[in-house]
């Protein structure tokens, strides 16, 4: 059952059975009130017509015995009466309905019992009680009609009857209005639900009011916000992923193409020496590519399972490890390589921030410089490092692009350098697990710089280092 | 479709309820006019303690002065009462006509009985018929606070075909506190002093025992003041300007005029 057919349901229920039931209450109060009324009238009317009788039976003892006077007395009496003697026998009754043999038992000397008697069109009270004259008694009967205050009472729940279909039609409108009113608010939440499942993540309800709904609605845009955002974020993702596969795809297929292209060659006829020399020369250069972009995917693939842990390094120790390696590389090159750090402590994982200048410096003389200055220096609470050239240089525009898995500025150069395109973005990777990023500056023709800061330790790293 | 059929279903769940009060109260009458009972005598009229036998018209209970003009201005203030038995201390319906027959003939013997100057008298100074009601006044606080006894009177009334002697008698002394006189004659001849001389009489009959301080009357009446008292006796005479003619079984016709005289305990202030 949908929540507008219960919450009219239960709101014409509730005010339905309400107003019955203080209807009810209030009439049979009223009823209550106007029956004890005439009781005490009746019986008022009865004291009197038992005084008139005893004052006439007080002048004329006889009177009683004369049913012409008794007649004439009863007749003088202002409502209808009626006299038993002792043995209940009829003396005299002009009363218009007929007394049950209950109200004579009721009335024992002293009292005054009462019937409510219904003859006919006529309602009314009947009271009994004794008149006692000397050793004898009688019975008096008074009736009083209460067909008028019956009547009023049928008329007002006559009247209740019609006011509660009035009212019940009116409220019925109202309720319809009112159900609509409450659960309009949330039938928007739910359609907004419905086009956001769709793929519309920009919906978005108008929130008014303070209220359950209100919050609601707010709770809705909240969680809106969040999904459009975690969709844009995992659309990037995938895109990213895409991209990588497509270019991972394409990096393998470009050397296997040539690496079976050569053996095929060699299997399939018979070369001159020098042919079979140049063909495995290349198969061993492409499979060293190969190797090289293998090793590389899984440093990437470590960087993003692994939980590092940071500490303080001596940055001289660090440079002069980084010095060993290049030195022999540079002179082979015809590079030369100059290295300058200030005092310091870093906050970095040792391997990581090897692999990460590594690579830097790696592609640094990819890119056909003649000089290399390695530089690490304080600059206020953060120490930094930085790699500098003067090769090819990269274009302003792919600067934003070059931290791109796979990405190469000139991939013929890079190739035949056996470059993979990942060593920026392992860098990339690295510098983000240290808090940083890379800057790179370059104008495309005289070289690149390419820093990054760390966390720069006081003197109290440096004296527990000491 | 549900939606619809929910608010059907209300509709006629509301309709059949109006029907509910209408079935409730028609089985509430049946059971009223099925049983009978015994009134409750809620008698708010407190028995009268003194030590003085009650209700003895030779010893009868006194009253202060002080006390009777309480009552009398609550008589005045009150304009509802309720009928009730006699309760101890207070006088029966018997002893009630018995003290209205004697303050007749105590004003009769005082010369004070208006009837005794009729031009011809016609029937007795009691009446042929009387009756007798015991009523109390209800005070401010309302009808179910209870009363003493002193506040309720006798209201016994004597009438014939040329008198109606109606008196208020207070149902523990059985003084006579008002009293109002309808008589037919062919002529009156009342004496001079007669307002003067029948309050006094009233007033001593009343059992107010404090002396005159002043008189006063005019055409329609008279006013008797009492020293150290707020009480005073009041004197209403009415004669009627008509002539009331009617005709015998002789055919004789006969003519008389009508008088209204009432006397009560007032209270100035």
């Amino acid at each position: 059952m949908r929540l507008f057919t219960k919450i009219f349901f239960c709101f014409m229920l509730v005010f339905g059975a309400a107003f019955q039931a203080s209807g009810y209450l209030l009439i049979s109060h009223s009823f209550e009130n106007d029956a004890a009324q005439e009781k005490r009238y009746a019986l008022e009317q009865f004291r009197y017509c038992k005084y008139m009788v005893q004052s006439s039976v007080y002048r004329q003892p006889e009177l009683l015995e004369d049913r012409e006077e008794v007649g004439r007395m009863a007749r003088s009496l202002p409502v209808n009466a009626a006299f038993y003697g002792p043995e209940r026998e009829e003396l005299y009754c002009s009363l218009d309905t007929i007394p049950g043999e209950a109200v004579f038992e009721e009335a024992a000397p002293g009292e005054v019992s009462y019937q409510f008697a219904k003859e006919r069109e006529k309602e009314s009270i009947l009271m009994c009680g004794r008149i006692t004259q000397g050793q004898e008694y009688f019975y008096l009967i008074t009736e009083t009609d209460i067909s008028a205050m019956l009547a009023d009472q049928r008329e007002t729940v006559g009247y209740f009857k019609r006011l509660y279909l009035a009212v019940t039609g009116v409220g019925f409108l109202f309720i319809l209005l009112l159900a609509g009113f409450l659960t309009g608010p949330i039938n928007r939440v739910s359609a907004a639900a419905r086009r956001m499942a769709q793929g519309s993540y920009k919906e978005r309800i108008r929130t008014a009011g303070k209220d359950e709904i209100g919050q609601l609605a707010e709770n809705f845009n909240r969680m809106a916000q969040t999904v459009e955002e975690k969709m844009e974020e995992m659309s990037a993702m995938v895109r990213q992923k895409e991209d990588f596969v497509a270019n991972f795809a394409h990096e393998m297929k470009t050397p296997l193409t040539s690496v079976i292209g050569y053996a095929d060659m060699l299997c399939g006829r018979e070369l001159p020496a020098r042919q079979v020399r140049e063909a495995a020369e290349y198969i061993v250069r492409e499979g060293m590519r190969l190797e090289a972009l293998a090793f590389k995917l899984m440093d990437l693939s470590a960087l993003s399972r692994q939980d590092f842990r940071l500490e303080w390094l001596e940055v001289p120790e660090i440079f002069d490890h980084m010095a060993k390696g290049m030195e022999p590389v540079c002179r082979d090159e015809g590079i030369r390589f100059h290295m300058e750090a200030q005092e310091g402590m870093v906050w970095a994982e040792f391997d990581l921030l090897v692999t990460l200048l590594v690579n830097l410096l790696d592609n640094a003389a990819k890119a056909d410089s003649t000089e290399i200055r390695l530089e690490g220096k304080r600059e206020g609470e953060r120490y930094r490092i930085t790699v500098r050239d003067n090769g090819k240089g990269i274009a302003p525009g792919e600067i934003g692009r070059v931290t791109e898995a796979f990405y190469m500025g000139d991939k013929s150069r890079s190739r035949k350098r056996h470059g993979s395109g990942l060593g920026l973005s392992l860098a990339e990777r690295i510098a983000e697990i240290h808090g940083s990023r890379l800057v790179i500056t370059s104008d495309g023709r005289s070289g690149t710089d390419v820093s990054i800061w760390l966390g720069l330790g006081g003197e109290g790293e440096m004296r527990d280092e000491a | 479709m549900v939606s619809l059929l929910g608010v059907l279903l209300v509709m006629l769940l509301a309709y059949a309820g109006s029907y509910v009060p209408g079935l409730l109260f028609a089985e509430r009458e049946r059971r009223l006019f099925a049983g009978c009972g015994i009134m409750e005598m809620e008698e708010t009229v407190l028995p009268w303690e003194e030590d003085q036998p009650a209700g003895d018209a030779n010893a009868q209970s006194r009253l202060e002065t002080e006390r009777i003009e309480q009552v009398i201005r609550t008589w005045k203030e009150s304009d509802r009462e309720f009928l009730h038995e006699p309760v101890e201390g207070q006088l029966s319906m018997e002893e009630a006509f018995e003290a209205g027959q004697e303050w007749i003939n105590a004003m009769s013997g005082a010369g004070c009985y208006p009837l005794d100057y009729a031009g011809s008298k016609a029937g007795s100074a009691y009446g042929d018929h009387a009756s007798a009601v015991l009523v109390a006044t209800i005070g401010s606080e309302g009808e179910n606070q209870p009363r003493e006894s002193y506040y309720s009177c006798w209201n016994v009334i004597f009438y014939n075909e040329d008198t109606k002697v109606r008196l208020w008698i207070n149902a523990v002394t059985g003084q006579v506190w008002e009293a109002e006189l309808i008589m037919y004659a062919q002529e009156w001849n009342l004496p001079e002093d007669f307002a003067c001389d029948s309050l006094v009489k009233f007033l001593e009959l009343s059992g107010v025992e404090n002396a005159a301080a002043g008189f006063a009357e005019n055409r329609l009446g008279a006013v008797l003041y009492l020293e150290g008292t707020s009480i005073c006796g009041e004197m209403e005479r009415e004669d009627a300007e008509w002539i009331y003619v009617w005709s015998e079984d002789d055919g004789t016709k006969r003519e008389r005029r009508c008088m209204r005289i009432s006397y009560r305990l007032g209270v100035i202030g």
